[in-house]
């Protein structure tokens, strides 16, 4: 990514400076702002889930810096299933809801019911958060469904941008 | 670049990160990646949703 500061001095107001993206379909260089990293489990390879317990379904590795991490789960459900909750959140911790209190509201939720088994692979698009970091750390793409039949599955992407 | 990577039977996507890096986070959390091109990746994942 280049970065080019154009300052133009008004005659009665101050200098515009602009910061020029890039024009084609390239990636930004790692440790840039704007560098991409992103992990995908396939709808197509969607993982067993248990019920009542957080699972990571795919996970992103982020060296140190500032990130806006986002995602997406899906489940395929048990026509035959009811369900009492379905949760996705990104988290720093495997197989684990994220639980810290200020990232509470990076949780997304179908609550009871709200899961209709006739309609196919439901999906949660999750909320970014902020996560600065001083060090390499993985963060994982979490589900916790609680359903009353075997054999849910769940996908999903993890994905986060350098921001600055 | 991207890496296309089976897992335990799941086929996981990668962007922006290296190969190295991911087989040590995945080494991290006891999973062993087998990479495989992208046309396999296409071709298994197809086979997967037609099931």
């Amino acid at each position: 990514m280049s970065l080019i500061l154009d300052g133009t001095a008004g005659v009665t107001g101050p200098a515009t400076k602009v910061i020029v993206g890039t024009t084609t379909n390239d990636s930004a260089t790692a440790g840039y702002v704007g560098e991409y990293v992103e992990g995908v489990l396939a709808a197509g390879s969607a993982t067993a889930l248990t019920t009542a317990t957080p699972q990571t379904l795919v996970s992103i590795s982020l060296t140190a810096g500032d990130w806006d991490v986002t995602g997406m789960v899906g489940v395929q459900p048990n026509p035959a299933a009811t369900y009492s909750y379905t949760i996705g959140c990104v988290s720093p911790t495997n197989n684990t809801l994220n639980s810290l209190q200020t990232n509470w509201a990076s949780h997304t939720q179908f609550p009871a019911g709200a899961i209709s088994t006739t309609t196919a692979d439901p999906k949660l698009t999750l909320p970014m958060v902020r996560v600065s970091l001083a060090s390499t750390t993985t963060y994982y793409l979490i589900c916790d469904a609680a359903f009353t039949v075997s054999s849910c599955l769940g996908f999903g992407r993890i994905s986060a941008r350098r921001v600055r | 670049m991207k890496f296309f990577v089976r897992v335990e039977g799941r086929l996981i996507s990668y962007q922006g990160m290296s190969e190295e890096t991911i087989i040590a986070m995945l080494t991290e959390q006891g999973l062993v990646p087998e990479f495989i091109d992208e046309a396999t990746y296409l071709a298994e994942l197809a086979a997967l949703e037609i099931k």
